[in-house]
């Protein structure tokens, strides 16, 4: 009853006004509504997809040149040579421990000083995984103190000193305490624990720059020489003698 | 019907025939208005749905496809540059102690002999002994000498100088702090 009533009223409002001018106004009022809601509902958000898209574009074609770009880089890359950068490099600052390396750049540094080395004393510290954790928001790297004892006068003391500035772990002297006949020495072997690798393919890559690869070279010259064997050829003038028999 | 008949309204329906012409031109302009918004959003609708973006996606995941071959590569690169950039760190802030020893030998006359030597913490002592006072004279002139022509030392103090009758020589204990 009452929804038959309404739409009678509609529709008598409807022929009592569709001639008048307020029909017209009420018109043009619900075309202005419709277009600024057809306007902010509809066409600002496409106009702001339409250009996050075309950004994305830009965005995604840089990307892959990036990515090509790399795929060319690393199928031009020598890769004997970055597994010889990479030994050097991780020689230089070993990922765990290396006794077997501090050991020897102990003894090659004491035969190129002509020292002797008497006691060794390791002081290990903590395990990695601690160590690593303590040092990793500190920028200081993990290492292991080895406390030498040089026989030998100041010469040879200062020489084995900068020897083992040549060496490789990279070592550092942070105490020195002797007298005329021997010295205590206090150096730190450091390391540096495996990093969190994440590969951003799309970040453009390139090789080491010419002063790391310089700095590679010299590491490399401080690494231990394995003992040659030397074969003294024993000259024997007995090959000129005439046998007896 | 005449409008001339109406003597009293015909301005009045002028007046009201005029005012729905302008309302009719303005209804066409808000129509057209809204046709040519629903135009833009079609025409929007077109270029994003048209765009060439889930191709360049899709290039871009083969690309990624074919670089992760070359991952083993590109970790040991970044190890190399991890490693260097550590090592450089320790190359420029370890002590370079062997330096200092140096320099203060070369300056040190041959009459001395160096009976001591403790260096903690940037801090160089060394004890030295000698038959010649001279001698340990010059050596301590040639160290003031050199602490003014190069920039080694903070401080540099002689901490004790004492005669030894036994031995009968001059021991003296210099403390350098080193920069």
């Amino acid at each position: 009853m009452n929804d038959e009533l309404g739409k009678s009223n509609i529709k008598l409002f409807f022929y009592r006004y569709k001639d008048s001018p307020y029909f017209q106004l009420f018109f043009i009022v619900f075309i202005i509504i419709a277009c600024s809601n057809i306007f902010f509902q509809l066409v600002l958000p496409q106009i702001e997809g339409w250009f996050s898209v075309t950004n994305e574009v830009v965005a995604t074609r840089q990307r892959i040149d990036t990515i090509n770009q790399n795929i060319r880089f690393f199928t031009t890359l020598e890769k004997q040579t970055v597994e010889d950068q990479f030994e050097i490099a991780t020689t230089a600052l070993p990922f765990e421990k290396d006794f077997d390396s501090i050991i020897a750049a102990l003894t090659d540094a004491s035969l190129q000083s002509g020292v002797s080395l008497e006691d060794y004393t390791f002081q290990v510290g903590e395990i990695a995984s601690v160590s690593a954790q303590k040092t990793q928001n500190q920028n200081i790297l993990p290492f292991v103190e080895v406390t030498v004892l040089v026989s030998g006068d100041v010469h040879g003391v200062n020489l084995f000193i900068r020897e083992m500035n040549r060496k490789v772990p990279l070592a550092e002297v942070t105490e020195i305490n002797g007298d005329a006949f021997s010295t205590a020495i206090t150096v730190k072997f450091y390391q540096k624990h495996f990093p969190a690798i994440v590969f951003t393919d799309d970040k453009p890559m390139s090789n080491i720059s010419e002063q790391d690869a310089e700095l590679l070279t010299e590491f490399a010259g401080w690494r231990h020489i394995e003992e040659e064997v030397i074969n003294v050829e024993v000259s024997s003038e007995s090959g000129s003698f005439i046998p007896l028999f | 019907m005449n409008k001339g008949i109406n003597l009293l309204g015909g301005e009045r329906l002028r007046t009201v025939s005029a005012s729905l012409r302008q309302i009719r031109v303005v209804r066409v302009i808000a129509l057209s208005v809204l046709f040519g918004i629903s135009g833009l959003s079609f025409i929007l609708f077109l270029l994003i749905a048209l765009s060439p973006l889930p191709i360049l996606q899709e290039q871009e995941r083969e690309a990624k496809r074919n670089i992760s071959e070359y991952h083993t590569d590109m970790a040991q690169l970044a190890l190399i540059t991890d490693r260097l950039q550590a090592s450089k760190q320790v190359l420029s802030t370890r002590s370079d102690y062997s330096a200092v020893l140096s320099q203060l030998l070369s300056i040190m006359p041959s009459e001395i002999t160096v009976t001591g030597l403790v260096v903690q913490q940037k801090e160089f002592t060394l004890t030295v002994s000698s038959a010649s006072l001279l001698a340990l004279d010059t050596f301590f002139t040639n160290i003031v000498d050199m602490s003014k022509q190069e920039e080694l030392f903070s401080k540099t103090l002689i901490t004790k100088f004492l005669y030894n009758e036994t031995t009968g020589s001059y021991i003296a204990t210099i403390t350098m702090e080193i920069l």
